[in-house]
């Protein structure tokens, strides 16, 4: 892959692996899927929302799909499952309920499962006649692959049988590799919100309870420690979150200074 | 990633001041570890980050390296703002290491696509040192900051004129922020009924 970046910051098409023959129109559907892959800036402020993309793009870029989805792993389990359409929800609940299906064969080897007749599949004995008996007939299960992880798998979905054929799934391992890398710096993205999101919470916590603290310290001259202690005492007797007892004692400070404003 | 002393010091005061008794805690190291194994997975020569939070009363900084040996092989850096909380008063900001030239390339395409930022705000290759690892500033001189707003609202001042009143008497008394907050707290302890 390489890392050429266009004016704006982006990346261009080729950063995804060599370009398919745009004459075939369904390598211009790759291509399209591709590009709407390295373009999704405009439409992708969460992860939810960038693989729920990633997966309608997938709808786009394999031949005879009628869905998609998209399951993230964390530390081995599913844990962000997205879907272009309903009937794909109910088809990845209904795996994971079971702790079968193409998906979890997928995510767990690291190779693409397919299937023409999901109704009579030995490899999901209990997964596949029920999806079956929704009118789901095929599926394509693709690894999402890093270098030394699986970090999820996209799943396609056909009501017909034998959808997908062998092209099919050379152009869905072609679209699934760079999508694991885009997916996995969403990924990257999401866990530096997560700990932004929590160092700031904490920060403003702690400012309330030092506030509170002050307050503390003004009434009963007793030193930080001490005044910490009480708010931590109350805490737990009270079962209240130490930051709420805090933001209690600093409203309670400001009433009475309110108060006392008036009262001059 | 192991994390040094310094930085775990500095997320304690923040994992106490998350404590809900009614809920598991949010364990802020295990986030750290997550992020940095997660930015690992698509950056092979990683070597660590920096975390920095800006807000009216101070500046939180946290840098984690995977292998304090490694200060001098940072060969590329991705520096971009998080601003994450909406009308937040904190500019929050990660700064990430490898030692491989163009390691971040890629990253630093897909985060900006997502969040819609500006070429002049992904700065790549401006950070090739990290800072003094004494800048793990915690939230030490913060809460001293905040404890000195608490005399303040406790004497009078309405919340959210006491960060700027105690700004204006700092300056006034020729002192630093933190010294006067220092000193207005012991003035506090002293004179309390």
């Amino acid at each position: 892959m390489t890392g050429n970046a266009d004016e704006n910051g982006g990346a261009d098409v080729t950063r995804w692996g060599s370009r398919p023959d745009p004459v075939e129109s369904e390598n211009g559907d790759l291509i399209f899927a591709l590009a709407g892959v390295s373009r999704l800036r405009t439409d992708t402020p969460t992860l939810e929302d960038l693989l729920t993309r990633v997966a309608e793009f997938a709808v786009h870029a394999i031949p005879g799909a009628d869905g998609a989805g998209v399951t993230l792993m964390e530390q081995g389990h599913a844990d962000t499952i997205v879907s272009s359409a309903p009937f794909v929800r109910e088809v990845d609940a209904i795996q994971c309920g079971l702790g079968e299906g193409p998906c979890i064969s997928a995510a767990s080897v690291g190779r693409t499962f397919r299937s023409g007749s999901l109704g009579g599949e030995a490899l999901w004995p209990r997964f596949g006649p029920r999806v079956g008996r929704m009118g789901v007939h095929s599926v394509l299960s693709l690894p999402l692959l890093l270098p030394d992880i699986v970090v999820g798998a996209i799943n396609v979905y056909a009501h017909g049988k034998d959808a997908f054929g062998d092209h099919a799934a050379e152009l869905g391992e072609l679209f699934a590799a760079p999508a694991a890398v885009a997916v996995h710096n969403a990924q990257v993205l999401a866990h530096a919100r997560r700990v932004i999101e929590q160092l700031e919470v904490g920060l403003t916590s702690r400012a309330i309870i030092d506030q509170a603290i002050g307050i503390l310290i003004s009434r009963s001259g007793g030193t930080a420690e001490e005044a910490f202690a009480s708010l931590r005492t109350i805490s737990q007797r009270d079962q209240h979150k130490l930051a709420g007892v805090a933001r209690q004692v600093v409203e309670e400070a400001a009433r009475r200074a309110r108060a006392r404003h008036l009262n001059c | 990633m192991p994390l040094t002393a310094g930085v775990s010091a500095a997320l304690t005061p923040l994992s106490v001041a998350l404590h809900d008794p009614a809920r598991d805690d949010i364990d802020l190291e295990e986030l750290l570890h997550e992020f940095a194994a997660a930015t690992k997975r698509v950056v092979h020569s990683y070597l660590g980050m920096s975390l920095n939070i800006t807000s009216t009363v101070g500046n939180f900084s946290l840098t984690a390296m995977d292998d304090p040996r490694h200060l001098t092989d940072i060969a590329t850096s991705l520096h971009l703002p998080l601003k994450i909380t909406p009308g937040a008063t904190t500019n929050s900001t990660v700064t990430f290491y490898a030692g491989k030239a163009g390691a971040f390339v890629d990253l630093a395409a897909d985060i900006g696509w997502i969040l819609r930022l500006t070429p002049e705000l992904l700065i790549l290759d401006g950070h090739l040192t990290i800072p003094d690892q004494d800048s793990n500033t915690g939230s030490d001189p913060i809460s001293l900051a905040n404890q000195a707003i608490g005399v303040l609202i406790e004497r009078g001042h309405r919340p959210k004129d006491a960060a700027n009143q105690l700004h204006r008497l700092a300056r006034r008394a020729g002192l630093s922020l933190v010294e006067f907050a220092a000193q207005l707290l012991l003035d506090a302890q002293r004179n309390a009924p």
